[in-house]
């Protein structure tokens, strides 16, 4: 028997399965309509965020210059002296192509101050008030409390420890600007440093999925810098 | 029939079948995901363990289950053309392709009927540490399931390799070791389109071996025979198989995109041994670089954080290597603007703006902003789909075109399907980027605050590119259709 119809019985039985489950998952998840979200927005760029926007829609723009420019001048036989200019360039493209990346490495492992912590943020032997973050599903608590408050210009040490799964600490600020996030392990306390550059309240959210009340970890305004 | 007729009607008819099962995994796949993005908008409501539920079937059905199959099925098709010998053993592909659907059916009952949800990367200890969400036998299901599709993946990915040794070729030549020397006088033995699928094949071998070590102690927790698994550990060894895994079907692209262009322009691809040098770089790293997606667990060594992202910077060698010598061969040579050569060319495209998203993923001072935010939803949706699929499309018409013996049912639907996924998947793609620029958090049942905007602008893009996608189902199956009729 052709291969094609010997599995059909196999498709449709798993089709069926899988349809009978995701009915049996809609009404049994109270699938319904609702009435939507709010379509709200905010420009939370700060310098790091303003260069990946440029990085990706620049490339976006230039692959699409690159699409009318290719589809023009493609489609015809192009002549012998073409032919070797494009062989010949390539070991020069692949020289030029790893100088780059190999600048970029050094360029992004070593002078990352003007972009963010960098390498920094695994030096855990910073000097600094320890904040003891114990994070459960689903909720922080700092010192032991929901809420803390802590001061400008302090380097604090947040020592991060999970309860039960791998949950994500991210420190937002008020205009709800990502500043810094690290993972929290189950068995590995993890000590994460930040000295807060300005008073105001600041909120942190879970980054890693850690069951179906992930989405409600998000902590607002729970710590407070003075 | 002659002996070649009849191992190429035997590879189109095995091909046919992963072919035909991984669109239909396709098909549902792409409704959830739009259902999901709906949802995040309100104007659909799910509870949130059905949510999650379908989040964790969407990231497997898509990528590991109908990305594979399809990837395989196709695999066969140009195996055998390259070769112009049969496959080593159909058993063990008619094998490799029920022990998945088993996986498969194990996924469904646990999702869909047990309610697991951990997501398709079921970091350690989730699975175990649902708050209630699901129960023990759902994890149980689980694993064994994802243990089926591991040895699944293990039979197919033997199975390249012992088929490219069957028609003569060495192994180590096939993964780029003769390019290492100068090119032989009537070029180098070995195909170069054979290149990256032995180079996936070694890669994934080496991958799924410790990640079955950690799936049966999964299985053995799950039975409470083992208790304390490292959640450091196993988030290592599980990217140590995860990373490989996206090159189970990134690879064979890149090899589907070298035979199409020989085919297409009905010359050899240029620049053949910087490919081959430039795949032999992949095989020594490919499976060393799974740890760039740790760089936020800030306890892992120094060292390893900085390793992975000079490694990860050398793995853009063959996706260079590989973008050059397409671009370059289609340039130089006579081809024919058909439906595969467009989805080829756009696929192309996707690829070096998918490249250059990850480039940011790679680079730690940049990673700690955009890490488990949407921004990685959107790269690797632009990698799967707008690189990966379409060049999966591009060599499909080759496929149906052959099977069936016809030309396409509707060149002009194929031509619309193509342009509504194209330009709708680019459209919500960049929403993501920019809401991960923004810092929304990824695997979320809501959006993050103040970005609703983005959510809600992502629709038409996410419903032009569903519409696209199942227009393509169409004239795909209409074509079978007609040629089986033309029988």
């Amino acid at each position: 028997m052709a291969f094609t119809k010997e599995i059909k019985p196999v498709i449709l039985g798993t089709l069926v399965v899988g349809v009978i489950g995701l009915v049996v998952n809609l009404v049994r998840g109270d699938f319904g309509f609702g009435s939507g979200i709010k379509a709200d927005h905010a420009w939370n760029f700060d310098l790091p965020r303003a260069f990946l926007f440029i990085w990706e829609f620049f490339w976006l723009a230039a692959v699409i210059v690159f699409f009318f420019k290719f589809t023009k001048n493609a489609t015809s036989e192009k002549d012998e002296k073409t032919f070797e200019k494009i062989e010949g360039f390539e070991p020069k493209f692949f020289k030029i192509m790893i100088s780059i990346l190999v600048f970029a490495g050094i360029l992004t492992l070593l002078v990352p101050a003007f972009f963010g912590p960098g390498l920094s943020q695994y030096n855990t032997d910073n000097e600094g008030i320890v904040v003891n973050v114990v994070a459960s599903q689903y909720t922080f608590t700092f010192n032991g409390s929901t809420t803390i408050e802590l001061q400008v210009g302090v380097n604090y040490i947040f020592n991060l420890t999970t309860t039960d799964t791998t949950h994500g600490f991210g420190l937002y600020d008020t205009n709800g600007i990502l500043l810094i996030q690290a993972q929290i392990v189950p068995g590995h306390p993890t000590n994460l440093s930040y000295t807060f550059e300005e008073t105001g309240l600041y909120s942190v959210y879970c980054m890693e999925y850690c069951s179906a009340g992930h989405h409600a970890m998000r902590m607002n305004d729970v710590i407070t810098v003075v | 029939m002659t002996e070649k007729k009849q191992h190429l009607e035997e590879a189109k008819e095995l091909s046919m079948g992963y072919f035909l099962t991984g669109m239909v995994i396709l098909l549902i796949a792409t409704l959830l995901g739009f259902l999901k993005r709906l949802s995040q908008t309100g104007i659909i409501e799910f509870r949130a363990t059905s949510w999650y539920t379908l989040m964790t079937l969407h990231g497997m059905a898509a990528f590991v289950g109908g990305g594979v199959f399809l990837c395989m099925g196709l695999t066969w098709y140009v195996l055998v053309n390259v070769l112009d010998k049969p496959l080593h053993s159909t058993k063990l592909v008619k094998l490799g392709y029920y022990i998945f659907m088993t996986g498969v059916a194990l996924i469904v009952i646990a999702t869909l009927f047990g309610n697991y949800a951990a997501s398709w990367v079921f970091l350690h200890p989730l699975s175990f540490e649902a708050a209630g969400a699901w129960d023990n036998w759902a994890v149980i299901v689980w694993v064994l399931g994802v243990i089926c599709a591991g040895v699944a993946i293990l039979i197919v990915e033997f199975e390249v390799l012992l088929t490219i040794k069957s028609a003569g070729y060495s192994i180590i030549n096939a993964v780029g070791v003769e390019a290492l020397a100068p090119e032989p006088e009537g070029g180098y033995k070995t195909p170069v389109v054979l290149v990256p699928f032995a180079v996936n094949a070694v890669g994934m071998i080496i991958a799924t071996i410790p990640f079955a070590g950690l799936l049966i102690a999964f299985l053995l927790q799950g039975f409470g025979l083992v208790s304390n698994i490292d959640a450091l550990l196993a988030k290592n060894i599980l990217w140590w198989f995860g990373h490989p895994v996206v090159y189970a079907l990134l690879f064979p692209s890149a090899g589907f995109g070298y035979y199409m262009v020989e085919r297409l322009t009905g010359g050899k691809i240029i620049g053949e041994r910087l490919t081959k040098i430039a795949w032999f770089v992949a095989v020594a790293v490919q499976n060393i670089i799974g740890s760039h997606h740790v760089y936020q667990d800030l306890v892992n060594p120094l060292p390893v954080h900085v390793s992975q992202q000079i490694l990860t910077y050398a793995i853009t060698i063959p996706s260079l290597a590989s973008l050059y010598v397409i671009i370059g061969t289609l340039y130089l040579r006579k081809f024919e603007w058909d439906i595969s050569a467009k989805f080829l060319f756009l696929s192309i495209l996707g690829w070096i703006l998918a490249g250059l998203s990850g480039v940011v993923n790679a680079t730690i001072f940049w990673n700690v902003y955009i890490h488990n935010t949407l921004w990685i939803v959107a790269h690797f949706h632009a990698m799967a789909i707008l690189n990966i699929m379409m060049m999966l499309a591009a060599i499909s018409y080759f496929l149906i075109r052959d099977y069936t013996g016809t030309e396409l049912y509707n060149e002009k639907l194929a031509r619309i399907g193509m342009w509504h996924i194209y330009i709708g998947v680019m459209g919500f793609v960049h929403m993501w980027f920019i809401q991960g620029i923004m810092g929304g958090i990824r695997r979320s049942m809501t959006s993050t605050p103040n970005l609703g905007l983005y959510t809600w602008l992502s629709i038409p893009f996410a419903l032009a590119a569903l519409i696209g996608f199942w227009l393509s189902v169409f004239v795909i199956l209409k074509t079978i259709q007609n040629g089986k009729q033309n029988e």
